[in-house]
């Protein structure tokens, strides 16, 4: 990360932003940014030359667990596309959730070149109804024991609904 | 008056490309992979860099534009990227990307225009 950033002081806050707002984001194998689009600049706040260049967490919201992204990064590795419920972090400090959609595009050898993410609003209901509640939990055992116990406690979620990832959040939204 | 002559060209030449790529998609037509992938060589990166950045770059605008018109001939690799690859759906959300940051930089040659002509 450049040495210049000042990670915002986080505000717990919802970011007033236009709702109809597609905000999408290039990133490499690495998660650092590529470009944003202009809707990505309006609601994080930042400049796309505070952006480009700057690994993709500097719009992480700290309440967001690890073992999410550790979902996400493993199945973008494989190849597979993959969708998201993210709480982000603005420049303001203040939060907006996203459902993100990542596809990944592939070298010749198989591995990452780069992931292209679009991201639009989630309805507060299926936030408050199942995100925060199990966002919360992991968060709670990451904190305490580490993503392993995290990772436990989301298999053990989803094992229990039968269901993905994946088709937990496409079911919620449905 | 050479001043207003020149964003007005800027302008027009930046707005032909943006329908170019719009014919694209449409299978109308083919892009020079030459001016795909480089901000300098297309008409509106060769005006700016040729004479725009020496006469006006050190007015803000111009210097988001340079940015955004950086930013826009990425969109535009990309956006002929998937329509090679067959995904029309990704070209097009990417086209919206592209509109919105084309709008961008008109608004921005509009500004330094008014800066330098007030």
């Amino acid at each position: 990360m450049n040495s210049n950033f000042v990670r915002p002081v986080v505000i717990d806050e919802p970011l007033a932003w236009d709702k109809s707002t597609t905000i999408t984001s290039k990133t490499d194998a690495f998660g650092t940014i590529d470009y944003v689009n202009e809707g990505f600049v309006e609601v994080s706040g930042y400049q796309d030359n505070e952006l480009v260049g700057q690994p993709h967490n500097i719009i992480r919201h700290p309440d967001m667990p690890k073992i999410i992204f550790k979902v996400l990064w493993d199945n973008l590795k494989k190849g597979t596309n993959f969708k998201a419920i993210v709480k982000n972090l603005s420049k303001s400090g203040k939060y907006y959730w996203v459902f993100a959609t990542f596809r990944v595009v592939l070298k010749e050898n198989g591995t990452i070149d780069y992931v292209y993410s679009t991201r639009k609003s989630v309805d507060d209901l299926v936030i408050n109804t199942y995100i925060s509640p199990l966002y919360a939990i992991l968060l709670e055992a990451e904190k305490k024991e580490g993503i392993e116990a995290s990772e436990q406690v989301l298999n053990d979620f989803l094992n229990a609904k039968n269901q993905t990832y994946l088709e937990f959040i496409e079911n919620i939204l449905s | 008056m050479c001043q207003t002559v020149d964003f007005t060209e800027a302008k027009a030449k930046h707005l032909a490309w943006k329908q170019t790529i719009r014919e694209c998609l449409d299978g109308k037509t083919q892009m020079d992979p030459q001016k795909i992938v480089s901000h300098e060589h297309c008409d509106l990166g060769k005006w700016y860099y040729a004479e725009g950045k020496d006469l006006y770059g050190t007015l803000q605008p111009m210097h988001i534009f340079e940015i955004k018109h950086i930013k826009l001939h990425k969109i535009i690799k990309d956006v002929c990227m998937f329509k090679d690859m067959g995904d029309e759906e990704m070209a097009e959300e990417l086209y919206e990307d592209l509109c919105a940051t084309s709008d961008k930089i008109v608004q921005l040659l509009t500004q330094a225009e008014q800066l330098i002509n007030n």
